[in-house]
């Protein structure tokens, strides 16, 4: 893909114009706007996304002021009242503002998933969706199809839907600000698939979890600077001011179950001080050259995660922001579509491009149709230079690229077989059993 | 024709020297010429590749830049081990058919869109080994030098030339005749569409539906 700055030039090109009657500001605009309306009109970049339930929120705002200053999701957890001149967090304080004897009401709760330690709740079980997000396509719950519903359906159909507890089968936009949804029956039991700790100091270097997980190493095996004997050597070593040592250290020995016993060399040694049977031994060398000549060899795990594969299961990448390259980098967060929804949703560029960017959501030979549109713009504004003729002629060969994006967008299209359905389908599976949510109650 | 030669024919066509124009760069030329390459290869499906990607256990989905990055869309998977084309469907046809599709392995059967680069199969890849054909259409690729051609049948390639005018035209803001040209580019497109699609089964005897007919709507039956 070229970059932003080498399709302004092609544009100036075509203009005559070297920044004088449009400047490369007012262009590098147009071509942002032409990035995000391509991609909203063919609505052709999908990205898969994962929420683990109850939902999660960067930012619980009480005031909706506040969301001037969250970049990311928020959830406004207070109730306005009082002429919206207050919040409150339980019903009975709008009872008690108006002067009203207050009644008992259900418990407040300021993050989505404290739903998880309460009991239940006036608030209703909100998802945050990302600035980028467009729209819906599919919303699955633990892997099965939610299908989506109206609130009015659901009024009509529940009256307490908003917190009723079972399997969820239905997802609906609610009542929530935008970029919310909701989910009906909803799920409380807190379940997070992977949980990233440390996340302050960098991008994770290993990976624990029920399942059973190994690490291989790519091809180059970098030797260490210094072998040391614990953790203790190490800091010395290197924290040292000035540092005795510096580089990548390996620790050659094997510290005991319980640290207070220890540490030994041989793999014997450990087995020793942790009480169990003990095997043979082997040369252990302290550095990894040291393989060489008879001991054992020595895999470090440098560097970040590059991918990850299962016999089980599939770990796939999924890109997150407009960034310049969409899939490298570090792992930034980990999500399972166990016990939890997986929305795939249609995404906009969620930040104008700069120049040194490359427009990474759209094919990259698609780029001249941004051009088109910011030379049917840069035609079509008032003013000297402007040719409505030209403009015209631009925004009909834009909008060419945005139905070959359309049909782009069904990558399959090309081999799918299109016949009218019959009136009565058969091959189809049956609708699931459904009871009446107070289905017990009732019973 | 060379790209030389296409080159040439643009230029002498806008009234330039072939050898050093002075309105347009031949780099200009050069990047003119590929783009209506990509826009006849876009309009008339006009090249096609094709590429392995292996079977990993437990993988459903797939990302075409992963594949090949000229890829702009498969039209036709196949594996190999099992020399079966996969179906393609939506995820409404699998939702609709198996509530849980995305835990089902096996050997995969379907196939289907996501995103413009993603696609994915059903069942998902139970045991890994093979590989899948992807014959896939193609962006083609750019002109490496002035001895290059273009891998479009000739007939197409004259619309490389007009194309290159019509660019030309736009650039020194004769629209009247640049939307002429750009009108017999069109209808270029339109005849590289045919000879890239049904014309390419020109051998083919085509003849009436034997099936019988309810007869036309003014009572004259067949």
């Amino acid at each position: 893909m070229t970059t932003v700055a080498t399709d302004l030039d092609k544009i100036q090109a075509n203009l005559h114009d070297s920044g004088v009657l449009w400047p490369r500001t007012e262009l590098l605009r147009w071509y942002s706007d032409a990035y995000r309306d391509l991609l909203s009109r063919s609505r052709a970049f999908t990205r898969i996304s994962l929420f683990d339930v109850p939902g999660r929120f960067a930012y619980s705002i009480a005031h909706d002021w506040e969301d001037r200053h969250t970049a990311t999701t928020q959830w406004k957890f207070s109730i306005a009242s009082y002429n919206a001149q207050r919040q409150g967090t339980y019903q009975w304080e709008t009872e008690a503002m108006d002067g009203v004897t207050p009644t008992n009401s259900l418990v407040g709760i300021t993050q989505q998933w404290e739903r998880a330690y309460t009991g239940e709740t006036d608030r209703h079980f909100r998802f945050g969706l990302k600035k980028d997000h467009e729209r819906i396509k599919r919303l699955a719950w633990d892997n099965a199809l939610l299908s989506p519903v109206s609130v009015r359906e659901l009024d009509e159909s529940d009256d307490a839907w908003m917190r009723r507890v079972g399997d969820p089968t239905w997802w609906t936009p609610g009542t929530g600000r935008s970029r919310e949804f909701e989910i009906y029956e909803i799920k409380t039991d807190y379940n997070q698939g992977y949980e990233h700790q440390n996340y302050e100091q960098g991008i994770p270097r290993y990976i624990t979890g029920a399942r059973t997980y190994s690490m291989t190493v790519g091809s180059y095996y970098p030797t260490n600077a210094y072998g040391y004997t614990t953790s203790g050597d190490s800091d010395h070593l290197v924290n040292t001011t000035p540092a005795v040592l510096s580089g990548m250290g390996w620790r050659f020995t094997k510290a005991a179950a319980d640290t207070a016993n220890g540490f030994g060399t041989q793999i014997w040694e450990k087995q020793q001080l942790d009480g169990d049977t003990l095997t043979a031994g082997s040369t252990v060398g302290s550095y990894g050259w040291e393989s060489e000549f008879g001991a054992d060899e020595v895999s470090f795990g440098v560097g970040a995660i590059r991918g990850i594969t299962s016999p089980d299961r599939q770990y796939l990448a999924i890109w997150s922001g407009t960034g310049q390259y969409q899939f490298i980098g570090g792992i930034r967060q980990f999500m399972s579509s166990d016990n939890a929804l997986t929305a795939y949703e249609t995404v906009l560029p969620d930040s104008d491009l700069m120049e040194s960017d490359t427009p990474e959501m759209i094919p990259g030979r698609l780029q001249k149709y941004l051009r088109y549109y910011v030379l049917h713009r840069a035609f079509g504004r008032i003013g000297e230079g402007q040719n409505p003729e030209l403009a015209l002629h631009y925004l009909q060969r834009y909008m060419r690229g945005v139905v070959l994006l359309q049909k782009l967008a069904d990558v399959a299209h090309k081999d799918r077989i299109y016949v009218k359905d019959p009136v009565a389908e058969v091959d189809m599976r049956p609708s699931r059993v459904r009871l009446p949510s107070t289905f017990e109650r009732i019973f | 024709m060379t790209r030389s030669e296409l080159r040439q024919r643009i230029l002498e066509a806008l009234n330039e020297s072939a050898s050093s124009p002075v309105f347009f760069s031949t780099g200009q030329i050069d990047t003119i010429i590929d783009e209506g390459a990509e826009i006849l290869s876009e309009e008339a499906n006009a090249v096609k590749r094709t590429a392995f990607v292996s079977l990993m256990e437990g993988t459903t989905y797939f990302y075409i830049r992963g594949i090949a990055q000229d890829m702009m869309a498969p039209y036709r998977l196949w594996l190999t081990h099992l020399d079966r084309r996969l179906t393609a469907v939506s995820l409404y046809d699998l939702d609709a058919r198996n509530e849980n599709w995305i835990e089902t392995t096996g050997d995969p059967e379907y196939w289907f869109s996501v995103s413009w680069d993603l696609f994915g199969v059903y069942p998902s890849i139970a045991a890994g080994g093979g590989v899948i054909r992807v014959d896939y259409l193609a962006w083609p690729r750019l002109l490496l030098d002035d001895s290059d051609e273009p891998e479009f049948v000739l007939a197409d390639q004259d619309g490389l030339v007009l194309y290159g005018v019509y660019e030309g035209l736009l650039k020194m803001l004769d629209v009247s005749r640049a939307l002429q040209i750009f009108s017999m580019f069109v209808d270029k497109l339109n005849g590289s569409r045919v000879r890239h699609g049904i014309a390419k089964l020109d051998a083919r005897a085509f003849q009436a539906p034997s099936a019988e007919s309810q007869g036309f709507r003014h009572g004259i039956t067949r």
